[in-house]
């Protein structure tokens, strides 16, 4: 009898992971359509393929930004912390 | 595969929805703003009513000149930290501060710095349209047009025609931005005579005042008026890709950011350091009326009520660009996207203006700090880590094999820098009481906030997520 019960008691388990995993799954299926495109549009997939070209990309921090940055970044800050600290 | 040239794939997509209106990268040529345009825009969206309010707060702790050499040696490391982190990869594809977030956070844990963008921004754009609607009732009265009885009734009606009028002004999208801020500019001008006017006449009670919260510890007072700047300035994360990524280049956008969004701050905040001092008032409507009479306070209620304007344009935009990134809301027209984005402030300033108002700080602290970390694993993301490298398909790709899918779209290391992070700024400097643990009187909160984040995702990106071939590092 209670081989029976254990056998059921497994049984019954087993079925709760099944379904717990196939919700999970399901609700990963459905985060997935929310969140992300799963395959690119194909005005998105035009783009990206011409943004993959280095011509047709925007360029990063040169010499002259990062002067910019630097200098109105952390020397000005720097000047400032011992001119207001002594002020 | 189609080949089509930029100026084919621009046309395609004003046929659907001008790129500018949508999350889509943009092609250099397709980004048409010089570095004026964009310096414009900047100091638009940057000088608002947190100026003076910035400043009424530096005001507490230090005196004039120590308030200003604080909050701009705070505000331009802020800037230096925000340009740095988000700005480079806006600035190569034409795309959002939330697009640029996807390298670190993956094809799924992108959402948590939209989460971040989109509670700062309704936050911050419930708080200045309901200012704006103040400002411009106690202007409806000021001019006779109102009398005082019916400005009870006004306020929250007057809070969902600004909403209505910033949905209207953006259905341009972002050459909306460009004409408003180039007409709204002016209230910067505004803002710098309204400062010479209180440093005219009040000098000595301003250079004599002692500030009212001061510790008789300099330096912490020195770091809380740095921490102030620096949190203020880190809030701009949201803001700044979408208003950049109209730019083509690092050279283009580098001086606009860090004067236009960073030293103008400092600059204005000056008008409540000074107002707080000379006059224990920051709002400079009400000050102003008391130096100058009642046309003076005119001046400074259409100041207020422009500033906010323009700042709370620039934020539906980078917030309704950053909700684009669902692939279920980048497909509805643009006038449905801003009329979500809006829904929520209008509805604040319609039905629980008050409440906001007496929470706001509470609920703005705890956003607030989360900037710094974000901005931390950025840097060492993009810097150290992938050496500048940024695949722009694996900004838009969300299949199994994406290039940023990580660990079921989720980059732990990020996400325990980021809670390590903000663990180390509630240890540094609790911002809700102020109080604080050493070493926050010689470092400030933020920035060691930044490089522990930065320390913790390295860590564990060399440690876990690179040897298991995670995130597309090389």
């Amino acid at each position: 009898m209670s081989r029976f019960w254990t056998h059921i008691g497994g049984r019954m388990r087993q079925e709760i992971q099944k379904t717990a995993r196939r919700s999970v799954a399901e609700a990963n299926v459905k985060m997935e359509a929310i969140m992300a495109y799963k395959t690119l549009p194909s005005q998105l997939e035009e783009r990206i393929a011409l943004l993959e070209k280095k011509e047709n990309q925007g360029s990063d921090f040169d010499g002259v930004a990062w002067l910019w940055l630097v200098g109105l970044g952390i020397v000005l800050p720097a000047v400032a912390i011992f001119w207001g600290f002594n002020a | 595969m189609t080949t089509l040239s930029g100026q084919d794939v621009a046309v395609g997509a004003s046929t659907n929805e001008a790129s500018d209106k949508n999350a889509w990268p943009m092609l250099a040529s397709e980004r048409t703003w010089g570095s004026w345009q964009l310096g414009i825009a900047l100091a638009t969206a940057a000088a608002a009513t947190w100026c003076y309010i910035i400043g009424e707060y530096a005001g507490y702790y230090l005196n004039f000149w120590q308030g200003f050499a604080a909050l701009t040696a705070g505000s331009m490391i802020g800037m230096f930290l925000v340009a740095i982190s988000v700005v480079p990869t806006c600035l190569k594809f034409g795309v959002d501060s939330i697009a640029a977030s996807k390298p670190q956070f993956g094809t799924r844990g992108w959402t948590l710095p939209l989460a971040l963008q989109f509670v700062s921004i309704i936050g911050w754009n419930s708080l200045l349209l309901i200012f704006f609607s103040k400002s411009l009732i106690q202007l409806l009265i000021a001019t006779n047009v109102i009398s005082t009885d019916s400005a009870a009734h006004l306020g929250p009606i007057s809070t969902v025609v600004a909403c209505g009028l910033v949905f209207l002004l953006l259905l341009g999208g972002s050459s909306s931005i460009d004409r408003v801020s180039k007409f709204l500019v002016a209230h910067v001008l505004v803002g710098f005579w309204m400062l010479y006017i209180v440093v005219s006449e009040r000098w000595p009670e301003i250079v004599s005042a002692v500030p009212q919260a001061a510790s008789p510890d300099h330096f912490y007072n020195f770091s809380t008026g740095m921490e102030i700047g620096l949190t203020s300035i880190l809030g701009w994360w949201p803001y700044i890709g979408a208003m950049v990524r109209m730019s083509r280049s690092g050279r283009t956008a580098a001086a606009p950011i860090m004067i236009g969004m960073g030293l103008v701050v400092p600059l204005l905040c000056l008008i409540g350091i000074a107002g707080i001092l000379a006059l224990k008032v920051a709002d400079p409507a009400e000050w102003l009326r008391t130096v100058g009479g009642p046309a003076y306070g005119i001046i400074a209620l259409l100041f207020v009520t422009a500033a906010n304007f323009g700042t709370a344009i620039a934020g539906v935009y980078a917030s309704a660009i950053g909700l684009r990134h669902f692939p279920s809301l980048a497909r509805i027209s643009w006038p449905s996207l801003l009329a979500i984005t809006i829904a929520p402030v209008a509805l604040v300033g319609f039905f629980i203006p008050e409440l906001f108002f007496s929470n706001f700080g509470t609920f703005l602290a705890f956003v607030g700090i989360c900037f710094a970390p974000l901005c931390g694993i950025q840097i060492v993301d993009y810097y150290v880590l992938r050496g500048g490298n940024i695949s722009i398909r694996g900004l838009f790709d969300g299949s199994d094999m994406a290039a940023y899918r990580f660990w079921h779209g989720f980059n732990p290391a990020s996400l325990l820098a980021m809670a390590v992070g903000v663990g180390t700024y509630v240890y540094l400097l609790n911002p809700l009481t102020y109080e604080s643990a050493t070493p926050y009187q010689y470092l400030t909160a933020s920035i060691p906030t930044v490089i522990v984040a930065g320390a913790v995702h390295w860590l564990v990106s060399v440690l876990v997520i690179i040897p298991r071939n995670m995130g597309s590092y090389k």
